[in-house]
C-alpha cells in the first residue's frame, strides 16, 4: 500500500517528462520515494528521476511495489488540478487501481501489467564536460534551432559552450562564455550532435520548473540532462544518444 | 537469416527475368528457412508486412536521420520483424522507433526494408509464383497448395509444406477465407452447363456463423461491427457455417456503389437500406465444403440460406443467358455472374462474370490541378495499371467523382506526393479506383489507352497489389477487336 500527497505541478511535471519518451512506464514505489528508469521504444531517449518522500506531505509506503501507468490516461486524470493545488495518491494492490484524488473529485486510474514492462538499465557514460547553463537561455537556442533543421551540434572547451544548428540556408549559433554560464567544467574540446525533436522535448520539460540545467557531454556521446525541483528532492535526468554523420 | 540475406534474395530476383530462374531462387530460399524464420522472411520478402499503419512520409524523412541507440537492434530477421511488429501497439511518434531502426542498417537494407514496409518490393513476385515454388519445392501438387492458399497465408502453407503436413491445414470458423472471383468473359466464351446469377454492385462478404457472428471483407477484414442490421438477420441461420456473399444498398432497386461506401466511411451514421445475398457455402457444422461441385452446394444452401438467395438459373443454352443478362440489367445490377456447375470453390477457376460496360482497377500515378470549377483539387487523373512490378499509364480522366470525393481525393494525393512539375503533381499509387470505359485503342504514347474512362467509384476496400495489369488491359482489347 502506498499513499502520499503531493503538488500537482511537481507530479505533472513528472508524467510529462515520462510521457515524451513513452506511452506507459513503470514506477518503483520504495519507503523513501518513487522512481522511474524508462527508455523509448527507439532506444534513443531515457529518462531517470527521483521522486524523493520529502516532495510529499503524508508518505506512506508500506511495502515496495511497482505499478504500470498509462501515461496519457494520468495526464487527463491531473488536467483538472491547477498547478499549486495538492493530488493525492493512493495504491492498494488489491484494488489494482492508483487513486487519484483532487479535492472532493477522485478518479480510480486502471494500472497496467508490470510483469511484460522491461527493465531499463541506464548505461554508465564517461561524460568529460559538465555545463551548467540557463534553461531559459538554452531552450531559446534550441527553438530557434529547431526553425531551421532537424539537428544541432553542442560544442564545449575550456573558455565556452556552444550550439549550432545549420538549415538549408540559414545557420543558428549561441556562444556562451564561461563567465556566461552558471559554471563550466571542460580539460578537452568535446563535440556531438544530437535530434532536436527529442532535445526540444526535454528542454520543453525542464523549462520553468528550474533555473538551471546541468548537460553534460563527450565527443560523438550521448548528452546527459538534468535538473531539480522542490529543493532536490526531485531530480529528473535524461539521457540522449547522438545522431551520427551519415556515411 | 539475416536482413542482408534477404536483400540478396531480392537483388538476384530483379535481375532474373524468366519465370523459371525465379521459382529456383525462391526455392532455394524456402529450403534455408527454418520454421521460426518462415513469417518473417516470407512477409518481409513479399513486402506483407500486417498493417503497421507507417505512412510514406513517415519512412522518407525517417531514412536520412542517423542516430546511434543505446540499444543495438541484431539483423537477425525475426528480430527485425519483431521489432516492426511492436510498432502496431505504438501510438505515437513512430518515426523515432523507424529512424533508429534505419540508422542501424546498411543503405540496401534499408531501401528493402523501406520498400517492404510499404508493400513496394518492385520484384514482382506476386502470391501465384511463390504458390509455384512451394509446388516446386516440396514437390506438392499446384492444386493441393492453391486450396490450402483459400484459407491460408503464404507463410503457414510454407511451414506445412515444409513438414509436409499440408493436409492438416483445414477450414477454421472465424478465420477468414478469400473469396473465389470471377473472370471476365463475353458470351461466346461460355460452353457448357452454367449457374447463371446476377452480378451484383455491392461489398463481397464471407459470413462465419456459429455462437456469434463475423462478417469478413473481400480483403479480409473484418466488418461486423459496420453491419449490425445484416448481423441481425443472419441470426436466424440456426446452423455452423460460413457463407459467402454480398451486400448492396437497395431500395425498391439496386442503388449505385457510393451509398454503400458513404455508410462505411462515415461509420453508420446514415440510414443506408441494404440487401443480402448468399450465393455460396463453404462449410457447414465442422465439414468443408469447398471439395464439392458448385451444384451440391447449391443444394445445400437452398435450405439454409433459402431468404437470402439470389435469382438463379441454370442451363447451357446462349439465348436463356443473354436474356438473363438482359433481365439483370434492366433490374440494375451490372451483368452476370457465370458458374460451372462442376466447379470446386477456388481463387479464380470456373466462375466468369459479363458486365454491361468494360471496367478496370486502376491507380493514380499523378494528377493535376483542375480548371475552372475544380481549380482547388487535384482533378485531372493519370490511370496506370501494373506492369512487372512497376506501374504502367493506360490514359486520363477527370470524370466520375462527386465534390466530396475529389476533395478528398486531392488530401490523399498530396499526402503521397512523390515530387512537382508545374501543374503536375506525381504521387506514390495507394488509392485502387474503378475505371468504366468504352473501348480499348492502341496508342503511340502508353501502348493501349483507354477511350472515354471515367471513375466509376473509388475502391477503398481493394489493395494496391490487386489493381489490374496490362495483361488485363490486352485481353479485353484483343476481346474487343478480335473478329468473331
Amino acid at each position: 500500500m502506498f499513499q502520499g500527497k503531493i503538488k500537482a505541478n511537481f507530479i505533472k511535471t513528472i508524467i510529462d517528462a515520462t510521457a515524451i519518451l513513452v506511452d506507459e512506464a513503470k514506477f518503483k514505489i520504495a519507503d523513501d520515494g518513487i522512481y522511474g528508469r524508462t527508455v523509448d521504444p527507439a532506444h534513443v531517449g531515457m529518462i531517470d528521476f527521483k521522486l524523493k518522500k520529502e516532495a510529499f506531505d503524508d508518505y506512506d509506503c508500506k511495502e515496495e511495489t511497482e505499478i504500470g501507468i498509462d501515461l496519457d490516461k494520468l495526464k487527463t486524470a491531473l488536467k483538472v488540478a491547477t498547478s499549486e493545488e495538492m493530488v493525492e495518491l493512493k495504491y492498494e494492490k488489491e484494488e489494482g487501481r492508483l487513486k487519484v484524488s483532487i479535492g472532493n473529485l477522485t478518479r480510480k486510474i486502471a494500472l497496467l501489467d508490470v510483469t511484460e514492462m522491461p527493465d531499463t538499465k541506464i548505461p554508465s557514460l564517461e561524460l568529460p564536460a559538465e555545463i551548467v547553463i540557463s534553461t531559459v537561455e538554452f531552450h531559446q537556442a534550441i527553438k530557434a534551432a529547431e526553425s531551421i533543421s532537424d539537428h544541432v551540434t553542442l560544442i564545449a572547451d575550456k573558455e565556452s559552450f556552444e550550439l549550432v544548428a545549420e538549415g538549408d540556408t540559414d545557420i543558428v549559433e549561441l556562444r556562451l562564455s564561461k563567465e556566461q554560464l552558471y559554471s563550466l567544467k571542460c580539460e578537452e574540446r568535446v563535440k556531438s550532435m544530437f535530434p532536436l525533436d527529442y532535445l526540444s522535448d526535454m528542454v520543453k520539460v525542464a523549462r520553468g520548473k528550474s533555473e538551471e540545467l546541468t548537460i553534460n557531454l563527450g565527443n560523438n556521446y550521448p548528452i546527459k540532462l538534468s535538473f531539480e525541483m522542490a529543493g532536490g528532492y526531485i531530480k529528473i535526468m535524461y539521457l540522449l544518444a547522438p545522431r551520427i554523420e551519415s556515411e | 537469416m539475416e536482413l542482408k540475406d534477404l536483400v540478396r534474395i531480392h537483388e538476384e530476383l530483379q535481375k532474373e527475368k524468366r519465370k523459371k530462374g525465379r521459382i529456383n531462387i525462391l526455392k532455394n530460399f524456402l529450403l534455408t528457412l527454418k520454421d521460426d524464420e518462415i513469417e518473417a522472411s516470407i512477409n518481409l520478402l513479399l513486402g506483407k508486412i500486417p498493417k503497421v499503419n507507417i505512412g510514406y512520409s513517415t519512412i522518407s524523412k525517417s531514412i536520412s536521420k542517423n542516430v546511434s541507440p543505446f540499444l543495438k537492434i541484431s539483423k537477425d530477421v525475426k528480430e527485425i520483424y519483431n521489432h516492426i511488429m511492436s510498432l502496431k501497439t505504438i501510438k505515437s511518434k513512430k518515426d523515432r522507433i523507424i529512424s533508429s531502426l534505419f540508422s542501424q542498417l546498411t543503405e540496401k537494407e534499408r531501401i528493402f526494408l523501406a520498400n517492404s514496409l510499404l508493400h513496394e518490393m518492385r520484384h514482382g513476385v506476386e502470391d501465384g509464383l511463390m504458390l509455384d515454388a512451394i509446388a516446386a519445392t516440396w514437390n506438392i501438387d499446384r492444386e493441393k497448395i492453391e486450396r490450402a492458399y483459400l484459407f491460408s497465408s503464404i507463410p503457414e502453407i510454407v511451414k506445412y509444406a515444409k513438414n509436409r503436413e499440408l493436409g492438416k491445414l483445414k477450414i477454421k470458423l472465424y478465420k477468414p477465407i478469400k473469396p473465389m472471383l470471377a473472370d471476365v468473359v463475353n458470351f461466346e466464351d461460355l460452353n457448357g452447363w452454367y449457374a447463371i446469377e446476377y452480378k451484383f454492385d455491392g461489398i463481397r462478404i464471407h459470413a462465419h456463423i456459429g455462437d456469434k457472428i463475423k462478417i469478413f471483407s473481400r480483403n479480409l477484414r473484418d466488418i461486423t461491427n459496420f453491419l449490425p442490421e445484416i448481423v441481425d438477420e443472419l441470426s436466424s441461420i440456426d446452423n455452423e457455417v460460413i457463407l459467402d456473399g454480398e451486400i448492396i444498398a437497395f431500395d425498391k432497386k439496386p442503388l449505385p456503389f457510393q451509398y454503400l461506401m458513404r455508410k462505411f466511411r462515415l461509420k453508420n451514421e446514415i440510414n443506408v437500406p441494404l440487401k443480402l445475398y448468399i450465393f455460396d457455402i463453404l462449410y457447414l457444422n465442422g465439414k468443408e465444403l469447398i471439395d464439392l461441385e458448385y451444384r451440391k452446394r447449391w443444394d445445400l444452401l437452398k435450405d439454409i440460406a433459402k431468404d437470402f438467395l439470389p435469382p438463379h438459373i441454370e442451363t447451357k443454352e446462349q439465348n436463356e443467358i443473354r436474356k438473363f443478362f438482359e433481365k439483370a440489367i434492366k433490374d440494375g445490377h451490372e451483368g452476370i455472374v457465370a458458374k460451372e456447375l462442376k466447379s470446386k470453390y477456388r481463387i479464380r477457376k470456373g466462375w466468369y462474370k459479363i458486365k454491361k460496360s468494360y471496367t478496370l482497377d486502376l491507380t493514380i500515378i499523378a494528377a493535376e490541378w483542375g480548371h475552372g470549377r475544380r481549380h482547388r483539387w487535384l482533378s485531372d487523373y493519370w490511370l496506370a495499371v501494373s506492369h512487372k512490378g512497376k506501374y504502367h499509364m493506360v490514359g486520363k480522366t477527370f470524370k466520375g467523382l462527386t465534390d466530396e470525393e475529389f476533395e478528398e481525393m486531392t488530401k490523399i494525393l498530396l499526402k503521397n506526393k512523390i515530387r512537382e512539375e508545374g501543374r503536375i503533381i506525381f504521387v506514390r499509387p495507394s488509392v485502387v479506383v474503378e475505371v468504366e470505359f468504352d473501348d480499348v485503342q492502341k496508342s503511340s504514347k502508353y501502348g493501349y489507352a483507354l477511350r472515354f474512362a471515367r471513375i466509376k467509384r473509388i475502391r477503398w476496400d481493394k489493395n494496391i497489389e490487386e489493381i489490374n495489369n496490362l495483361e488485363d488491359v490486352k485481353k479485353i482489347y484483343e476481346m474487343l477487336h478480335s473478329n468473331h
